[in-house]
């Protein structure tokens, strides 16, 4: 089976802080085992887009005004096809 | 206030932030009109009915956050900045209703449900004592006009099919400060109202919010004041958990403010005072202004047992403005009642989320700075003033009392109507409004659970550290 591992990146910036980054942060606790084991968590301080936070950084790729609600559902995405 | 962030808060922090960011820059008044439309193209929307009334109600939230009173007139916003950017010192109080985003919330107070099976015992029909309540087409129905809204209905249904609303700010507010007013719109009653600010959290319309004094402390930084910061020991873990007490010093010193001094150390002289206080049967804490409220307006025959002394900021503040008399005061805490307390001797209170919004207008990561060394020395029981239990703990090292903390206004309530009634059976009682205590205040940043966390394991490094100083 193929393992990717998820490299997620939250930003800890103070924009992003005040727009709810620290209940990201809190939510990967609660994320289902499955992707939770595959994810590698590294906290920020500036991705950049200080003026549409919290921002969070997958593999590379920047996404914008994250909520845990998203999160969770982006995290499967990315990381639910590849151990099928 | 263990709890998640909403829309409103981040609407509030969006406008506050623009707020700030044109006062910094000296345009607030230039382009005020304009804000409306901008935030609302940044994102504000999807909210109401229509582009109009989304913009009304961030109008009305502009002038809050330049500290003027919301308006049903049609004045226009730059008469409103104008007003503020004259006025030095915001007074009066603080907590405001939104008439136009207030929802007037029909809530039918008992509302009879489709759970109702038309049973056999009818025991709503017996429970009321207004005989209001009649069986109709298979269904209990309620006379409106001689219901009293007692609830008894509500309990005695074996299947649970008949609710008991409340309109979610009159639900949160303990003291029974908000009604309906007229069109139903939610009116606060100045007399019974202790300015906790549970209401700001608890309307999921965000139609009550606070005056903020971020205009008149951004123009005191522009001129280059000698602005003093007065820090509260709540600011443990508030912008971050990777955010020292230091780097928010340091984020404080760029804004402009020329000392920054921690309330934590005031905090500590208060409790060895108040250890000194005679006790006349019991005593009760000042330090949380809603709770001093609370006494006041409410159980005022209680008023000899609080304590005679300043909270800790008043107090740290007048030694300032002894040393300074002509310093600009500017306390930084996560309470909405501080903003009316002592507003002689403090001449500004921000709430954190206040500061965090004027660090954010001035491009200020407090995560990326260099944090400066900390100057004050607190002991871990000045810290922790801020958590419940708090104050009992400090006063505990000084003398050997029975003390009891009152965690969140409905317990301070209960515990006050024993007293009243003389069934009290401690020396001392620790209310704070807050669930809690100060780190669940409206104005704070983050879930108290974590902050607490924060607070604790700082709190106790910091002891080490000064222990092996002294040795």
């Amino acid at each position: 089976m193929l393992y990717k591992m998820i490299y997620l990146e939250i930003c800890l910036g103070t924009a992003c802080h005040l727009m709810g980054s620290e209940e990201i942060f809190a939510s990967i606790e609660e994320l289902p085992a499955r992707i939770k084991s595959k994810v590698t968590v590294r906290g920020m301080h500036c991705l950049g887009a200080c003026d549409q936070g919290p921002n969070v950084r997958i593999n590379g790729t920047i996404y914008h005004q994250m909520t845990p609600e998203k999160l969770v559902v982006l995290l499967q995405e990315i990381g639910g096809g590849l151990d099928a | 206030m263990p709890r998640l962030l909403t829309e409103i808060d981040k609407i509030r922090r969006q406008v506050l932030t623009e707020v700030a960011r044109l006062t910094f820059q000296g345009k607030l008044l230039r382009e005020a009109e304009e804000l409306p439309y901008k935030l609302y193209d940044q994102g504000i929307r999807n909210y109401r009915c229509c582009q109009f009334k989304e913009r009304a109600v961030l109008k009305e939230r502009i002038r809050l956050a330049v500290g003027e009173d919301p308006t049903q007139d049609r004045e226009p916003l730059v008469n409103a900045v104008i007003r503020s950017l004259k006025r030095d010192k915001i007074k009066g109080s603080m907590l405001r209703v939104i008439d136009i985003a207030c929802d007037r919330c029909p809530i039918d107070a008992i509302l009879v449900t489709d759970a109702c099976r038309n049973c056999v015992a009818h025991n709503c029909v017996n429970s009321c004592p207004k005989k209001a309540i009649h069986i109709l087409n298979g269904k209990a129905v309620i006379d409106k006009e001689k219901c009293v809204e007692c609830g008894m209905c509500a309990k005695a249904c074996s299947f649970g099919a008949i609710l008991q609303v409340q309109r979610p700010c009159e639900r949160s507010c303990q003291v029974g400060a908000i009604s309906s007013g007229e069109d139903r719109h939610a009116v606060i009653n100045e007399e019974k109202c202790v300015t906790c600010g549970a209401c700001t959290v608890g309307c999921p319309f965000g139609a009550i919010s606070y005056k903020s004094e971020i205009v008149p402390v951004i123009k005191k930084l522009n001129d280059n004041a000698h602005s003093i910061a007065l820090v509260a020991p709540a600011v443990a873990g508030q912008f971050g958990r990777s955010v020292s007490l230091g780097q928010v010093i340091a984020g404080l010193k760029d804004l402009g403010f020329k000392e920054v001094k921690e309330v934590a150390v005031a905090a500590d002289d208060i409790a060895n005072l108040e250890a000194d206080e005679e006790i006349n049967g019991w005593l009760t804490n000042s330090c949380c202004p809603a709770y001093k409220n609370l006494v006041e307006k409410h159980f005022p025959q209680l008023k000899e047992h609080v304590s005679h002394q300043l909270s800790p900021m008043a107090y740290l503040a007048s030694k300032v403005r002894k040393e300074d008399p002509n310093a600009f005061i500017v306390f930084i805490g996560p309470c909405l009642a501080k903003k009316e307390e002592a507003q002689d001797l403090v001449d500004a209170v921000l709430t954190f989320e206040e500061l965090a919004c004027m660090f954010v207008a001035k491009d200020i990561n407090l995560a990326a700075i260099e944090g400066v060394p900390l100057t004050d020395n607190p002991s871990k029981y000045g810290l922790g003033f801020a958590k419940s239990g708090g104050v009992s703990a400090a006063l505990g090292t000084h003398k050997d009392v029975k003390s009891k903390a009152l965690n969140g206004l409905a317990e301070c309530k209960t515990a006050l109507l024993l007293a009243k009634a003389g069934k009290i059976d401690v020396d001392f009682l620790e209310g704070m409004a807050c669930v809690g205590g100060c780190l669940g205040g409206p104005g704070t940043l983050v879930d108290s659970n974590l902050s607490r966390k924060i607070l604790e394991t700082e709190s106790a490094s910091r002891d080490q550290k000064q222990e092996s100083q002294s040795k």
